[in-house]
C-alpha cells in the first residue's frame, strides 16, 4: 500500500514536471499538451512497460551467471 | 502478496527515477543537454510531416553519437555487448568523426520521461507499444529510410507500428514473439479443441503448473485470443475487455505464478514445477536445449489465434543535431549480419528478414523460431505488439486480474 501511495505521488509529481518543463522549453500550447499527455499517460502506476526491461535484466543476469560459472570473467 | 509489493516497488522506484531526471532538467541548468531537450520539444510541432526528410551526413557536424539502448547492445566485447551491430557505423568514413557512445534504458517510461527531460541521445530503442507515446510526445522525427540500404529486407507487418499519419518513425531491430512454451508428453489440447490454442490456460487439468508474464496489458490479450480467436488482440472494445478479464480470471485458477523474471520460469520448467508457460523465443531454447530436457518434447505454441510479437527498434531523437549520420548507425544495425548476429547471440529474431537465414550460425535456430517461413510473422499466424486500445480500460483490467 505505501508503495502505491509512493507511486501515485511520483506520477503526480511528475506531472507537473512536466508542465514545468515544457513551459522552460518555451514550446507551443499544443505541444505541451502532447507532452504532458504523453508523459501522464505513459507513467500511469498499472503499466510497468517492463517486457523490454525485463529482457534486459535477463541478459544482465544471464551474463553474471556466465561469468560466476567459470569464476572468471568471460573474454571474447 | 510479495510479488505484487515487489512489483509495485519497482513501479515506485521507476517513477523516482524519471522523477528525478524531471527535477534535475526544472533546476535550472542551463546544460547543452537540457537545451538540446528544449529543442526537440519546441521542434516535436514540426514532426508531424509525412514527408520523407534527406539528411545529408557529410555536413553534418563532427560529435559523439548519444544511443540511448538496452543494456546488451552496446559495443562493449561480446558477450556483454553487440559490437556487431554497429560494426558497420564504426568502420565506416563517420565512425572516427563521431563515435558512438552509449547509455541504458531502465525501463520505457523512464526513457520517455529522461529524454522529454532534456537528456540529448541521437538514436533511441523503444518497442512497438511506445512509439506512439514518442511521437505524441514530439520526442522523435521521420526516419529518412533512403539512407537505410536494406530497408526493403524490414516486412510491413514489422513496420506497421512505426508507421504513423504517413511516415515511418520506427527501424524494428530486435523482435521475437510471445507464446507458450508447454511439455507435450505431459499436455494435450484434446479437452479445448484439439489444436494449439490459448485456451489451454483454461484447462483444469494442468492447475498449478502454469505461469504467464507479469504483464497486464499480455494477460488480457491472452483471453482475449481464447474468447475471440484470431484477431487482433490490442484493439478491443470496452464489452471485450470486460469479456477478457472474466476469461484472464478463470485462467488464473490454473496460473501457479507471474513471473517476472525470464530466468525465473525457465527454471520453474525444468525443475518441474510446471508444464506450460509464456516464454519469448529465447526462454523457450533455453527450455529446449537444458540437459534436464532432453528426454522432454518442448513445444512452442502455434495456436489457432496466432502468437503475440513484440517488436523493439531505433527511433530518430527530433533534437539531433546529427540526424544522417544516425540514419547510417541505424543502416548497420539493419544489416543482414547484425540480424544473423542477434539471433546467434540472444535467440531473438531481427527485423531483416532479407539474407539473414543463410548467415546465423546455429541453424536450428532457423526453424525453431520460423525465421525462414515470414508468414508466421504476419496476421492470424501473429499480431504485432503495438500500444492497446482503449489503453486506461486495457491496463486497469489486467492489473485486476494480477491482483485478485
Amino acid at each position: 500500500m505505501r508503495a502505491l501511495v509512493v507511486t501515485l505521488v511520483a506520477v503526480v509529481v511528475m506531472a507537473g514536471s512536466a508542465v514545468a518543463v515544457a513551459q522552460r522549453a518555451d514550446t507551443s500550447a499544443s505541444t505541451r499538451a502532447r507532452i504532458i499527455t504523453a508523459l501522464t499517460t505513459a507513467t500511469s502506476p498499472d503499466d510497468c512497460g517492463c517486457t523490454a526491461a525485463t529482457r534486459a535484466k535477463d541478459r544482465i543476469a544471464n551474463r553474471a551467471t556466465a561469468e560466476a560459472s567459470t569464476n572468471t570473467k568471460i573474454v571474447p | 502478496m510479495n510479488a505484487r509489493m515487489n512489483r509495485q516497488g519497482f513501479i515506485a522506484l521507476t517513477g523516482a527515477t524519471s522523477l528525478a531526471a524531471f527535477l534535475a532538467a526544472c533546476g535550472g541548468s542551463s546544460s547543452g543537454d537540457s537545451d538540446a531537450g528544449s529543442s526537440a520539444a519546441a521542434g516535436s510541432g514540426d514532426t508531424s510531416a509525412a514527408a520523407p526528410v534527406g539528411f545529408d551526413p557529410a555536413t553534418e557536424p563532427d560529435a559523439p553519437l548519444l544511443v540511448f539502448t538496452w543494456s546488451g547492445y552496446d559495443e562493449s566485447p561480446v558477450p556483454d555487448g553487440a559490437p556487431w551491430m554497429w560494426q558497420e557505423y564504426t568502420d565506416g568514413p563517420y565512425g572516427a568523426k563521431s563515435p558512438l557512445k552509449f547509455t541504458f534504458l531502465d525501463d520505457d517510461t523512464q526513457a520517455l520521461a529522461k529524454v522529454a527531460s532534456g537528456f540529448a541521445a541521437d538514436i533511441i530503442h523503444p518497442c512497438g507499444g511506445y512509439i506512439q507515446k514518442w511521437k505524441e510526445a514530439g520526442l522523435i522525427q521521420p526516419l529518412d529510410v533512403a539512407l537505410l540500404p536494406d530497408w526493403d529486407g524490414v516486412p510491413e507487418s514489422l513496420k506497421a507500428p512505426g508507421l504513423i499519419d504517413g511516415a515511418y518513425y520506427h527501424l524494428p531491430f530486435d523482435v521475437g514473439f510471445t507464446s507458450l512454451t508447454y511439455d507435450a508428453d505431459a499436455v494435450d489440447f484434446s479437452k479445448v479443441g484439439g489444436e494449439e490454442s490459448w485456451k489451454i490456460l483454461l484447462d483444469d487439468r494442468y492447475k498449478g503448473q502454469i505461469s504467464l508474464f507479469n504483464g497486464p496489458d499480455e494477460i488480457i490479450e491472452y483471453a482475449a485470443l481464447a474468447n475471440r480467436g484470431a484477431k487482433d488482440p490490442t484493439e478491443l472494445t470496452i464489452e471485450e475487455i470486460a469479456a477478457a478479464k472474466e476469461t484472464a480470471l478463470l485462467m488464473k485458477q490454473n496460473v501457479r505464478n507471474y513471473w517476472t523474471s525470464q530466468n525465473d520460469t525457465v527454471n520453474d520448467f525444468v525443475n518441474g514445477n510446471i508444464l506450460i508457460t509464456a516464454t519469448w523465443p529465447d526462454g523457450y531454447w533455453k527450455i529446449k536445449t537444458h540437459p534436464k530436457m532432453k528426454d522432454r518434447n518442448i513445444q512452442y505454441m502455434q495456436p489457432i489465434e496466432g502468437r503475440l510479437t513484440w517488436i523493439c527498434g531505433l527511433v530518430l531523437s527530433a533534437a539531433s543535431k546529427q540526424p544522417g549520420r544516425a540514419m547510417l548507425a541505424m543502416a548497420a544495425a539493419n544489416t543482414p549480419a547484425a540480424g544473423a548476429a542477434v539471433t546467434d547471440n540472444y535467440q531473438y529474431a531481427s527485423g531483416q528478414k532479407a539474407g539473414v537465414s543463410e548467415l546465423i550460425t546455429n541453424k536450428e535456430l532457423i526453424t525453431a523460431f520460423g525465421l525462414d517461413d515470414p508468414a508466421l510473422w504476419e496476421p492470424p499466424m501473429a499480431w504485432p505488439q503495438k500500444a492497446v486500445e482503449p489503453y486506461k480500460e486495457f491496463i486497469a483490467a489486467g492489473q485486476e486480474v494480477i491482483n485478485a
